[in-house]
């Protein structure tokens, strides 16, 4: 009730939308706990404020690492801490934004600095929407392991240690740093212990001394540790987005915790309900990932006590966030498989699917050792990575497959006259136009690697972390910051978007123009650049008859292949700017508006300035052929060649969940495309006449969730416009 | 031997028997149910449908389903050889295999084409498909006999245990019904039996009758599924320029 009133205040909402604001999200999601900050815990934002500049005053001739340590480090001495007696965890601070803020500002200053770092963040202006390079540092999985293990203390005696045996004064640098900011950390455990005490969470306080001075020893302190850490790496600048392999990392506390009468298995089911809670309330609007499952080293699947809880809170809460990566394969049992889409059944669709087979191929051509390759996680929405070995960074640029086909029809430049690649003569016919395309394609893709590998370039320089690198193993072992390639693996994806609208209309300049002949080449740029004026009846002919990718259809899938080929062939090649290689991903999350938004119409009987294929799907309205359709056209791709990730986004009818055989149903179907090698996949389960009803009566539908593109929103938060594209891609997948 | 013009194929198919399963749908039944609710699969001949609702009277129409602009009109009936069939139906083994699902064969009266049926489930068997048979058995004793070894769960519909009942409704008797439901009794088929209740038309009486007389005849009550009617077919008479014939669903 404390928490409702609240959550009602003004103070709350302006902190909230503040701390929104700055980390660059958008409120679409609603938080159910929050703040509560103590204003005589810390300073004003505008003195720290002032704190902050004196800092970079005094240290702007030190390499900025130092700067960042400082700032960090005053934050955690000074700032406003939050606590809610309803609680039973802390987890927010105000003005956590502040040297995230500061680093973004210096990326900015960065691109406008010279000629060819102008593309660097920029996106329609720059490039007209066909590729952003940027520093990515939204998609990281911490090293949990070196952080439950050890705690603040341990991870600042580690680099202390290091020290010692450091040779040059760039690792002494490094790793002072890294000392200085979790012997903070742990000065932040104690006041923000002081701060729950003061609110009556006795417990929670008494967790939070424990955690400064040695490891956790218990579920409570190890899930706090977490949000801590959580907190502390995000007011550093990078978002956590995986909290790890929960029922690996966890279980020994809980195990210990029942074994010695501190908890029972409802206390600490309540423990769990609590921290599930705390990174909801954070209203991250893509979501906190957790991992479940997956193989051990010894090959067996994992299923515990903690696999079991997660999903079942997972059922209980109902709730969009955290959202949970289920890790299966051949050897997983049918009844665990089945206890989790159990969740899907009850429309519970915030959960992935990741199938261990593909995903172990694809990381062992990664150069990932066996060791590791067990501790992979998903991070983000669908972005494979190993646990703690690196950081994943899975956006370094973000390419729109859609816009070369303009430039095949124009000369190698979009129709509004921006170049993508080199000029080039009308293609005469379907495979010229397809020959064409990719060689357009690799000229952008081209630019966009450089553009990233420049920004990775200056990456220390830029934006280095020692929160975030102090918790790597590696990095400390290395002496480098995780920007140096400091991590064991430093690999950043390349996103690619939209090949259904690729394929589509590769088989759309076939069927129209080779075969039925309805259009001429040159005539078809034309109608393209008039957006289809007065060719309604050519635009449903490509709409209608032409083949469609997601039909299991080879006259479609097979293009799909080879720009899927291409694509992966180029990207895997391409080295990074700091230490790896670039790695491509075949997903476009909601990236599919603005890329529309800025890509004219296409040969497959798309309109200007609408939404491209979204993720690895049909077309919108285009997948007569239904789920298991979709799922054998995505399976013709070689999966283990998409190191960034791919997934398959699927709309199962209801009346599939609700059958008798709903868990088991959705189970053989998930089991159906991992056996033809599909690497993720999620799903709704929703009926359009559900989606209309809840156009229709949003009052009655305040929990209906859908499963947006990699994460869920509940359905009265999507835009009229999202609703309807929506309704149209589950009007074509249920076939009603 | 009668080949069928086929109306749709429904992959993912849930309701058709067990697993996951694709549906194919013949068009042509010697039965007019009142309730039927794919008029479209009456007629063996194939059909055009305009949707009225939906159509815009183009000058410039060319009765080209594909170039209709709003989709307002179709072809009901189109040919598919049973290598086709049997090549569609193979594109989803996976999923039958993982599901224990297979092949359903609905329609229409897939028996209407018993011989050409008997040819496609042998067809379906030489896959190692698990098939089902929606059939509401008004077909030739010599066609459930030569289907028996071929199909391994039957799903015939019993629309009403009374003869004149059944006439008024379907337009045929149910004599021959009843003798192939007996047969298939005694051959030990596996059977689902699926009873539509039609209010005003076989809800009531008629359906404690129903099942009465199936356990007469050694059918387990486990094995028969009772159906609710839905009246949601009516625009589809319309659009075949059809008498609408289904009766009210009470709200």
């Amino acid at each position: 009730m404390k928490r409702r009133k609240f959550l009602q205040t003004a103070a709350f909402a302006a902190a909230w939308a503040a701390g929104q604001r700055c980390l660059g999200w958008s409120l679409t999601t609603e938080p159910v706990g929050g703040a509560g900050i103590d204003e005589g815990s810390g300073l004003a934002r505008a003195e720290l404020e002032k704190m902050f500049d004196a800092i970079a005053a005094a240290h702007a001739k030190e390499p900025f690492i130092v700067t960042r340590t400082k700032w960090l480090t005053a934050l955690f001495d000074h700032v406003r801490l939050a606590a809610n007696a309803d609680d039973a965890f802390v987890h927010w601070f105000a003005d956590c934004d502040l040297p995230g803020r500061r680093c973004w500002q210096r990326l900015k200053a960065f691109s406008e600095s010279a000629p060819e770092r102008k593309l660097c963040g920029k996106w329609t202006t720059a490039t007209n929407g066909a590729w952003r390079a940027r520093l990515d540092t939204s998609h990281t999985c911490p090293d949990w392991e070196s952080i439950l293990a050890l705690g603040p203390k341990g991870l600042a005696d580690r680099a202390r240690k290091r020290r010692e045996t450091a040779k040059t004064d760039d690792e002494r640098l490094f790793l002072d740093c890294v000392t200085e900011v979790y012997d903070a950390l742990s000065r932040l455990c104690v006041r923000w212990a002081a701060v729950a005490e003061k609110r009556g969470m006795p417990a929670c306080a008494e967790s939070l001394r424990a955690i400064a001075e040695r490891p956790p020893r218990t579920l409570r302190e190890a899930l706090q540790l977490s949000l801590v850490y959580d907190r502390g790496q995000e007011a550093e600048g990078e978002c956590v987005r995986s909290q790890g392999l929960f029922d690996r990392l966890y279980v020994k506390f809980y195990r210990d915790d029942l074994a010695a009468g501190r908890e029972t298995r409802a206390s600490a089911k309540a423990l769990i309900a609590d921290y599930f809670t705390r990174l909801y309330a954070q209203g991250h609007p893509n979501g906190k990932n957790i991992g479940f499952g997956g193989y051990d080293a010894e090959g067996v699947p994992v299923w515990n006590e903690l696999t079991e809880l997660g999903f079942a809170l997972h059922d209980e809460l109902n709730r969009p966030n955290p959202k949970l990566t289920y890790r299966f394969g051949k050897k997983t049992p049918r009844e665990q498989l089945e206890k989790v889409t159990r969740c899907l059944a009850n429309g519970r669709t915030s959960i992935v699917f990741a199938n261990e087979e593909i995903l172990s191929e694809m990381f062992r051509r990664r150069g990932k050792s066996a060791e590791d390759i067990v501790q992979y996680v998903l991070v983000g929405c669908y972005e494979p990575g190993i646990q703690g070995r690196e950081i994943v960074a899975s956006m370094a640029a973000e390419v729109n497959l859609a816009k070369p086909l303009e430039a095949v029809f124009n000369n190698g430049k979009d129709f509004a006259g921006f170049p993508v690649g080199p000029a080039c003569p009308l293609p005469e016919n379907a495979e010229a136009f397809e020959r064409e395309y990719l060689r357009q394609l690799d000229a952008m893709i081209g630019a966009a690697v450089a553009t990233a590998r420049l920004c990775e370039q200056a990456w220390y320089e830029l934006n280095p972390s020692p929160f975030m690198s102090g918790a790597y193993r590696d990095c400390i072992a290395k002496a480098k910051d995780s920007s140096q390639g400091g991590c064991k693996y430093n690999q950043s994806g390349i996103m690619c978007g939209g090949i259904g609208t690729v394929a589509d209309s590769l088989a759309a300049v076939r069927y129209l123009v080779d075969e039925a002949k309805l259009v001429t080449m040159a005539e078809f740029g034309e109608v393209l650049r008039a957006d289809w004026k007065d060719r309604e009846g050519l635009r449903l002919r490509a709409v209608r008859s032409a083949p469609k990718w997601g039909n299991n259809d080879d006259r479609a899938d097979l293009p799909a292949k080879r720009i899927f080929d291409a694509v992966a062939a180029r990207i895997n090649a391409e080295p990074n700017g700091h230490g790896g290689t670039f790695q491509a991903g075949f997903w476009s999350i909601d990236l599919d508006k603005p890329f529309g938004d800025c890509t004219a119409a296409t040969p497959d009987g798309r309109k200007a300035k609408t939404p491209i294929s979204r993720n690895n799907s049909a077309t919108a309205g285009c997948g007569k052929e239904g789920p298991t359709a979709l799922l054998l056209s995505n399976a013709k791709l070689d999966l283990a060649e998409s190191p960034d990730g791919h997934i398959a986004d699927v709309i199962l009818p209801a009346s599939l969940a609700k059958a008798s055989f709903g868990a088991s149903g959705i189970a053989a179907f998930l089991r159906s495309y991992f056996e033809m090698g599909g690497q993720s996949i999620h799903l709704n389960c929703f009926d359009p006449s559900t989606l209309r009803d809840a156009m229709a009566h949003p009052e009655n539908y305040p929990d209906l969730q859908v499963r947006v593109c990699g994460w869920n929103v509940r359905w009265n938060a999507l835009s009229r416009r999202e609703q309807l594209h929506f309704l149209a891609t589950a009007e074509a997948q249920t076939g009603h | 031997m009668k080949t069928p013009l086929m109306l749709d194929t429904t992959r993912m198919a849930i309701h058709d028997g067990p697993g996951l399963r694709t549906t194919f749908f013949v068009k042509g039944c010697p039965l007019k149910c009142r309730w039927c609710h794919n008029p479209e699969s009456i007629s063996p001949e194939p059909q055009w449908a305009r949707f009225p609702d939906k159509c815009q009277r183009h000058e410039t129409c060319t009765m080209d389903e594909a170039a209709c602009p709003t989709g307002a009109l179709k072809l009901y009936g189109k040919t598919m050889s049973i290598p086709d069939i049997v090549a569609k139906a193979r594109e989803d083994r996976v999923f039958y295999e993982q599901s224990g699902g297979g092949v359903t064969l609905s329609g229409g009266e897939p028996l209407f084409f018993w011989e050409w049926a008997v040819e496609l489930f042998q067809a379906f068997k030489a896959e190692g498909f698990h098939t089902c048979l929606d059939t509401s058995l008004f077909a030739p004793p010599v066609a459930v006999e030569k289907m028996l070894p071929l199909v391994d769960l039957w799903l015939p519909d019993f629309k009403t245990e009374d003869a004149d009942r059944h006439k008024t409704h379907t337009g045929v008797p149910n004599g021959l019904i009843k003798d192939n439901l007996k047969l298939l009794v005694k051959a030990g088929a596996k059977l689902e039996v699926r009873m539509l209740i039609v209010p005003g038309c076989t809800d009531g009486q008629d359906v404690a009758d129903r099942h009465r007389y199936l356990r007469s005849i050694g059918i387990r009550d486990e094995d028969v599924v009772e159906l609710e009617y839905m009246d949601l077919a009516r625009s589809k008479y319309a659009a075949l320029g059809m008498p609408d014939t289904m009766p009210k669903k009470p709200l």
